[in-house]
């Protein structure tokens, strides 16, 4: 046994935790620590097991009696370009949230089975966020509407058309209530309505409430200009209450990639965050302020009064000395500074950041300003509410509804349902037969945008065409384009001619050959909006609330959106960046505010009991278990959209023998994913729907819920053991190897960084440079990966890329609360506080990615009886599924607990669609099977082939492993140690580069580089 | 108080000893035969939708294996052709054949004729054929005489054991990458020391470690 060098506690001044009963010194939570799995609460009696067992056997002598015949279908007439097994790639764009985010998706043999960034287009550089990826399997999602319905009855689609030819007489009025969609076809049928109905009123419907960052410059400029900042070169960011960083950020890839250069040591510039809950924004500032929504208003005036953009406000604020010193550093930046608002904040706020950035002279600078083209616009609550009211007035003939879901999002005082049950006709295509469709007449299912033809235009402008890898899965799924184009004229078109249609003169001359390096490409060069110069800025009335009670702050949820995301199983299991909560929705507020309402949340052997609060607003109420985050702002609770589904069941129950146990397991057993999960919090808004509510009633119910939270799994002794180091520029300049001092001595090394030196014991004969090893065609090459915590935000894209590249299952609530979730990679979640302050106050935040280390001594291969974990000649630890036994003693081993292992057979119940999502060159791992990354080793030795076929070396930086090519801020770099010229090397180089418990002397061939603040000296 | 076992009884522990023993030995050869893919998949050769005969098209009609398997050279997994390759000859001969039927209902409806996948490795397995044929590896080797072969039948067992032998010992197995879908190709007598010289020569270096092809 070897007993580990306990280090003294190198900083004194700094305390790392991940949950506040470990920050607590809870006994309950010393008992768990290090212990990978949560004992379960109901464990099997015997009968079950003997039942379980009994099945077993009885299956296993059946299984064996005959050959499986497996059939080989190849195409009557092949494609051109396409080989049976070789994939292709198809350049594509997702819509999302009005703007298309431009993708490259993997089709293997037909099937579309990853999705990447597409490296081509100028707004993306080949990142993606969680949600491109997760798009994948909201394709193959079982729960999928598949027919038309007619009040609820299958209908055809000749049925459909025959209706809507009668309405198109002229003479009626019809409203259409539409997701923001940038689409050009879209627009062209939008004008085309107007031929053949007497009124349209258009409505975009975004579920979160106005677009208020339009409207604020609006307010300001006159014109709805869209901002597109351009962090890399500001000094100076002003955040407020902006997570401008998070996925469900409009301009997402962008600014991440702008971000992470700002974050270069080289030239760093600084972040102030003033905001009410914690976001990974605020997790990268350099200060951040916790302060409630709605006193945000207040603090921008007071900075514009300070910067000289506006009056002075009176008085001195208890946040004096922060908003002196942003003040002053963004005054010393001047048109490198950047202010900008969330969209949480009301209009006047971002109005407000508007003049702020005019008066610092950044507009034309580092804020661009975009015309798209729009004309004024009247805020979404009235537009919405106005056509309520008509429609229950009687006015409205006709509703349609695309890709929207006001039934269940839409403000309940506009009693949207009431208001619908007064018009006629009204049509509903959306993906799922959800809250809205059924209170429709008709119900068209939508298709996915991998199934059908459209456009779109990237939140730059670039247009991008929408080019489907796959028939509909569904062949009564028509595309949003498609079922307005019969409104428009009547006939059912075919959505490629609708959209060649829009965009012949769009695209350059001559058509086809423009046509077809837009498909190539996946944009339209050039096609960006234009910026435009803006004179005065008009100052707006910013009303401050005097308000001090329990403001509720309306989010979108990071994982599953609005709940357009919620029956991807995907997103409901991707832990919350902050709370790593799973499968639930919470009411987040700050431990002060906690103590004030007298909830809690109970911890006991692993588990979270969270008391239930119930929040009320004339007349409603939802009751939704509270999260207590540290650095949340004092009486503020944060609430998140997306929860609380109800989608109807379209698949027929699965029929299984009575000895099939494997069903218990099952997470698509009980109908859609989504139902179930959480509470809809919508209902609680007011008619605006504002995003900050000040008048909801709270009140704790006295009950409690289970929270499934991964925030302390694989939680280690880091007290005695540092596994994240951090410092500030100052100290980097001073040692620029700070990261390398808090390390434990190695026995028999002194801070060896070069991977090739062992310890004493292996110094000359390590099995890994044995003659089997040496004498391989991978041998000459070892791979190596560094993550670079200062520039990883905690997005969770990684997860996910790593999710759907390698076949990951996922397990459901009940089983990530056992701690039996199998994501190959886990973002753990560290608070930092300064000792001498309260703790869980004002900790910072820092999200650190733990992949596999693929330790050169990796302590798992040494206890593995079957040896079934080993090493390749190229410095990689693999699992060889096929020989494992499952005796689980390699993860009792790992020091770094990275290894999953499968409980259950989760590949054998997942629906025939979702199999479709499956990556065919990764293996897919059956029940008793340990697995952990793999380093991507299906692309390493895919790239090896492919160079050896081709007769060429790998080329510098060749491969690239899933989670690498994801990321949005480039934090992981992957490569080829031996190469000194690889990224990888270099970086491995890097004075701030570190190894995770290197005082084991395991070797990781994962090096992590030290995060770096640039705090300003003003604010101690 | 007479004795309840007679003594001749006295044997019986001896013979069951070695019944035992026997037993043990008989079952142990039992799993080994019988449950090996030799036993089991050796000579297996289900019946096709359509009789297509291999010993017809390559040895009579001396047609080459990458006519149909086109795509063997680049992807890694050898491609059984597409109606279409067939529909290249056989749009004008045996039109009106009965066998050939679900040939030509294949081209007329666009459906897949299903033929039955006989050569077939397990899930956890990653094998490339471009990988193998680039570098010598005949078709023959692993699949026999498929031009002497009226119904296709696996010849070898595609164990790993019997994959390992060529990747231990490449040089005993390996023959000129021109003369790879050769049928009853004969070695020159001093093709081990030829072989040896380009796997020197082109680095080629059969990996035996796991994860070449297990992930």
């Amino acid at each position: 046994m070897i007993t580990l060098p306990l280090l003294e506690k190198p900083q004194q001044s700094m305390k790392q935790w991940r949950s506040l009963p470990q920050l607590h010194e809870d006994a309950a939570f010393a008992e768990r620590m290090g212990e990978e799995v949560i004992p379960a609460a109901d464990p099997p009696s015997r009968r079950q097991f003997m039942q379980v067992m009994g099945a077993s056997m009885a299956m296993a002598g059946l299984v064996a009696c005959r050959r499986p015949v497996q059939k080989v279908l190849p195409f009557a007439r092949q494609p051109e370009d396409m080989i049976p097994g070789i994939p292709l790639h198809y350049a594509t764009s997702m819509p999302f949230r009005g703007a298309a985010r431009p993708i490259l998706v993997k089709s293997s043999d037909g099937r579309p089975t990853k999705i990447e960034g597409n490296a081509l287009h100028p707004a993306s550089t080949g990142a993606t966020s969680p949600f491109e990826q997760a798009a994948l399997l909201s394709l193959y999602d079982p729960d999928r509407s598949r027919t038309i319905l007619q009040r609820g009855q299958p209908a055809a689609w000749e049925d459909f058309t025959e209706t809507c030819a009668q309405l198109g007489d002229g003479s009626r009025h019809l409203a259409v209530l539409a997701a923001p969609n940038s689409s050009v076809t879209l627009a062209r049928l939008r004008a085309q309505l107007a031929d053949r109905f007497a009124a349209v009123d258009w409505v975009t419907y975004r579920s979160e409430g106005d677009d208020t960052c339009t409207l604020g410059i609006q307010t300001a400029f006159g014109q709805p200009l869209r901002p597109v900042y351009d962090f890399s070169g500001a000094k100076v960011v002003v955040s407020l209450d902006a997570d401008f960083l998070g996925p469900t950020s409009h301009n997402f890839a962008h600014a991440a990639q702008a971000f992470a250069q700002n974050r270069s040591v080289d030239a760093m510039g600084r972040l102030y965050v003033a905001e009410s809950t914690y976001s990974i924004t605020g997790g990268m500032a350099d200060h951040r302020m916790r302060i409630r929504a709605s006193d945000i208003g207040a603090l921008a005036a007071d900075l514009a009064g300070r910067l000289g953009a506006g009056p002075r406000s009176a008085g001195a604020t208890a946040s004096d000395v922060f908003i002196q010193t942003v003040a002053d550093d963004l005054r010393q930046a001047g048109s490198k500074g950047i202010v900008l608002a969330g969209e949480s904040q009301p209009a006047e706020v971002h109005a407000l950041c508007a003049v702020i950035n005019a008066h610092l002279g950044s507009i034309g600078d580092t804020v661009q300003l975009l015309d798209t083209g729009e004309e004024q616009q009247a805020a979404q609550h009235e537009a919405v509410s106005s056509l309520t009211e008509r429609m229950r007035a009687g006015e409205i003939d006709a509703v349609m509804m695309l890709g929207v879901n006001p039934a269940y999002d839409a403000p309940t005082e506009l009693d949207f349902a009431g208001a619908l049950a007064s018009v006629p006709l009204s049509v509903h295509v959306d993906m799922h037969r959800n809250e809205t469709a059924r209170l429709a007449t008709w119900h068209i299912p939508a298709t996915h945008f991998l199934e059908a033809w459209g456009d779109s235009r990237a939140y730059d402008g670039t247009l991008a065409i929408v080019q489907p890898l796959v028939a509909p899965l569904h062949e009564n799924a028509r595309s949003e384009i498609e079922v307005l184009a019969v409104l428009a004229t009547r006939n059912t078109q075919n959505a490629y001619e609708l959209v060649r249609d829009a965009l012949r003169g769009v695209l350059p001359e001559p058509f086809e050959a423009g046509w077809r390096q837009a498909l190539h490409d996946g944009f339209v060069d050039g096609t960006a909006y234009p910026s435009v110069a803006v004179t005065d800025a008009t100052l707006p009335d910013v009303s401050l609330s005097a308000d001090a009670g329990i403001e509720v702050v309306f989010r979108l949820d990071p994982t599953v959106l609005d709940g357009s995301f919620a029956n991807n199983a995907w997103c409901q299991e991707l832990p919350d960046p902050v709370t790593k909560i799973v499968w639930d929705n919470v009411a987040a507020m700050s431990p002060a505010t906690a103590e004030v309402l007298g909830v809690r949340a109970k911890y006991s052997k692993g588990r979270y009991n969270a008391d239930i609060l119930t929040l009320s607003r004339s007349g409603r109420s939802i009751e939704l278990p509270v999260w207590i985050v540290p650095g949340h702002a004092d009486n503020s609770i944060t609430v998140t959209l997306g929860y609380g589904r109800e989608i109807d069941n379209v698949r027929p129950e699965r029929r299984t023998p009575v000895w099939d146990t494997d069903d218990k397991t099952d997470i698509y057993a009980r109908g859609a994913l989504a139902n179930g999960v959480g509470q809809n919090v919508a209902v609680l808004r007011d008619v605006a729907a504002r995003a900050i509510s000040t008048d909801i009633k709270v009140a704790p119910s006295g009950r409690d819920y289970r929270i499934v939270t991964t925030q302390d799994h694989g939680v280690l002794d880091i007290e005695a053991r540092p596994l994240l180091r951090l410092g500030t520029l100052e100290e980097y300049r001073d040692n620029p190897h700070f990261a390398l001092e808090e390390e434990a001595p190695t026995p028999g090394s002194d801070h060896k960084t070069d991977f090739q030196n062992y310890p004493a014991l292996w110094e000359n004969s390590h099995p890994a440079d044995s003659p089997v090893m040496r004498d391989s065609n991978y041998y000459r090459n070892q791979w190596g990966m560094v993550i670079d915590l200062n520039t990883c935000t905690g997005c969770g894209t990684c997860v996910l890329a790593c999710q759907a590249e390698n076949n990951i299952q996922v397990v459901g609530k009940e089983e990530v609360g056992n701690g039996r979730e199998l994501h190959w990679l886990r973002l753990d979640r560290y608070f930092v506080s300064r000792t001498g302050t309260d703790l869980t106050d004002d900790p910072e935040m820092v999200l650190q990615p733990v992949p596999c280390q693929h330790c050169e001594n990796a302590p798992c291969e040494a206890v593995c009886p079957v040896a079934a974990t080993v090493h390749s000649p190229d410095g990689t630890n693999q699992m060889i599924y096929n020989r494992c036994i499952g005796t689980r003693y390699c993860a009792n081993n790992c020091p770094y607990k990275v290894r999953r292992f499968n409980y259950f057979n989760w590949a054998k119940t997942i629906p025939e669609t979702v199999q479709m999502a499956q990556n065919p060159q990764v293996t897919v791992r059956s029940r008793g099977v340990m697995e952990k990354c793999s380093f991507c080793v299906q692309r390493i030795r895919s790239a090896q082939r492919t160079s050896r076929l081709e007769d060429r070396d790998l080329a510098r930086n060749e491969v690239r492993t899933a989670c690498q090519q994801a990321c949005p801020t480039d934090a992981i770099t992957f490569g080829d140690l031996n190469d000194r010229e690889s990224d990888v090397s270099r970086q491995r180089r890097d004075p701030r580069a570190y190894t995770m418990l290197a005082e084991l002397a395991v070797k990781p061939r994962v090096a992590y580089l030290a995060r770096i603040r640039n705090p300003n000296a003003s604010i101690s | 108080m007479s004795q309840v076992f007679p003594r001749k009884a006295n044997t019986l522990p001896h013979f069951s000893l070695i019944g035992v023993l026997l037993g043990g030995l008989v079952s142990v050869a039992f799993v080994w035969y019988y449950f090996s893919p030799e036993y089991t998949d050796v000579g297996y050769a289900p019946e096709q939708p359509v009789p297509y005969s291999h010993r017809l098209h390559v040895d009579q009609l001396g047609m080459d294996c990458r006519y149909c398997h086109s795509a063997v050279e680049v992807a890694d997994i050898s491609n059984i052709p597409p109606t279409q390759t067939c529909m290249n000859c056989h749009g004008t001969v045996l039109t009106q054949s009965i066998d050939l039927m679900p040939v030509h209902e294949s081209w007329s409806s666009g459906e897949s004729v299903p033929w039955v996948k006989v050569h077939s490795l397990p899930d956890y397995v990653r094998f490339s054929h471009a990988a193998h044929v680039s570098v010598g590896v005949g078709c023959e080797t692993c699949h026999g005489r498929v031009d002497q072969m009226e119904v296709v039948r696996q010849e070898e067992p595609l164990s790993m054991g019997w994959c390992l032998e060529c990747h231990r010992e490449p040089e005993q197995y390996l023959r000129p990458v021109s003369e790879v879908t050769t049928m009853g190709f004969m070695h020159t007598s001093d093709y081990v020391s030829r072989n040896m010289d380009r796997i020197a020569e082109e680095r080629i270096l059969p990996p035996t470690t796991c994860s070449a092809c297990h992930y």
